[in-house]
């Protein structure tokens, strides 16, 4: 209950302050006339992309960070390599394409931003992958910001290819 | 038996419940005990008294024996006894005013006179304080806020969830938006449709940074490009 008192407290302090605050138009409460409403059409997403194998090298330091490669179903393979490590905006309804070291082409596609007070939720997100001459593999994913997903399992140069995507 | 001989009467030192106390607490001297011992053979409604006595003395010691917050029950439990007997005392020195009543006087309950070394209402103030004490620490013991405890070792990481059915056939779409367990990590993903085209997969949850997230496992199959 004093838990939930305080969020109110800070949620009518943070939001009254923020609605009666002085705007560039100089007048209280009229924050949409002098401030750019964010577009949620559009958001990047992190895309690393890393080979796993069981050579005995452990993880490699640059994606020490990513803990779910010590928990299964990653610890079947004893060594990660980052091969690649990018970013892309994202617009809603327009895929982006990455280019896999498999020779697979991985598009990321934005359907939806939920969005509550102003800021992004939840992001919808469509992951394609193709490979030439074969059938695409296609998941649909529901990330909150800032979470990283994967796609993992593919064969590669005697291991597999591990995808990790992070919308923000 | 001849029915005209009155019923043998209990040794006068029996019917003294203090002795009685005093043999059951070894608090005679050897004498007397030797007396009283040799008297109680003889009436077998002593031995019964004694032998509840004792049970009595062994109950009260076995429950407070070694537990420090019984200190102070025993004082308050004879201070109560004594207030009991004060209060009898007082009683039976009203009694022989009351006994004889006036024809005009209205009718009242006359408490009935009891010998002065029949210590029976000791007795049961006595077995009632010590089991409502017995009851009371049983209770305390059993309501007193346990010492708090710490795990020795760090707990262990949160389990794997167990992977989702699979689609094996390509048409099939898992979801996953019904969270099972409202302990486990909250997911920070969820995987809304999946198709795995002409392979096979499987969904995992698997834990994060704050957050359950989702791993698709695409089980290929292919070879090496």
């Amino acid at each position: 209950m004093r838990a939930f008192m305080l969020a109110i407290a800070m949620t009518t302090t943070l939001f009254g302050s923020a609605a009666f605050a002085e705007t560039p138009s100089g007048k209280p409460g009229s924050r949409e006339q002098g401030a750019a409403k964010p577009d949620r059409s559009e958001a990047t997403a992190e895309l690393v992309v890393a080979h796993g194998t069981n050579g005995g090298k452990g993880i490699d330091p640059k994606l020490a960070r990513h803990k779910e490669l010590k928990n299964p179903p990653f610890s079947s393979y004893n060594s990660y390599a980052l091969l690649e490590e990018t970013t892309r905006g994202l617009s809603k309804g327009k895929p982006a394409t990455v280019q896999l070291p498999d020779g697979r082409e991985l598009k990321v596609l934005l359907e939806e931003v939920d969005e509550k007070g102003g800021k992004p939720t939840r992001f919808t997100v469509k992951a394609t992958m193709k490979k030439p001459g074969s059938e695409e593999s296609t998941v649909q994913f529901k990330a909150k910001p800032g979470v990283m997903f994967f796609v993992a399992g593919q064969r590669y140069e005697g291991g597999i290819l591990v995808l990790g995507l992070k919308i923000r | 038996m001849n029915r005209n001989q009155p019923p043998p009467q209990t040794p006068d030192m029996l019917r003294d419940d203090a002795l009685l106390m005093q043999l059951a607490d070894g608090e005679l001297d050897p004498e007397t005990e030797a007396a009283v011992l040799a008297q109680l053979e003889g009436s077998l409604a002593a031995q019964r008294k004694l032998a509840s006595l004792e049970a009595l003395g062994a109950f009260v010691k076995e429950t407070t024996e070694g537990d420090a917050r019984a200190d102070g029950i025993v004082d308050a439990v004879m201070a109560a006894i004594e207030a009991d007997e004060a209060q009898a005392a007082g009683d039976d020195s009203r009694e022989p005013a009351s006994q004889e009543p006036s024809v005009a006087a209205p009718r009242r309950d006359v408490p009935r006179a009891r010998p002065a070394n029949d210590n029976a209402r000791s007795i049961f103030a006595i077995a009632g304080l010590a089991a409502a004490a017995a009851a009371a620490l049983f209770l305390w013991s059993k309501t007193e806020p346990e010492e708090p405890t710490f795990a020795a070792a760090p707990l262990p990481e949160a389990p794997l969830v167990a992977p989702l059915a699979a689609k094996l056939d390509g048409s099939a779409a898992p979801t996953t938006n019904t969270p099972t367990n409202a302990a486990e990590p909250e997911a920070g993903v969820e995987v809304a449709s999946v198709e795995f085209g002409s392979n096979q997969g499987s969904v995992f949850y698997v834990p994060g940074d704050g957050a359950a997230t989702a791993v698709v496992w695409i089980n290929d199959g292919g070879e090496d490009p």
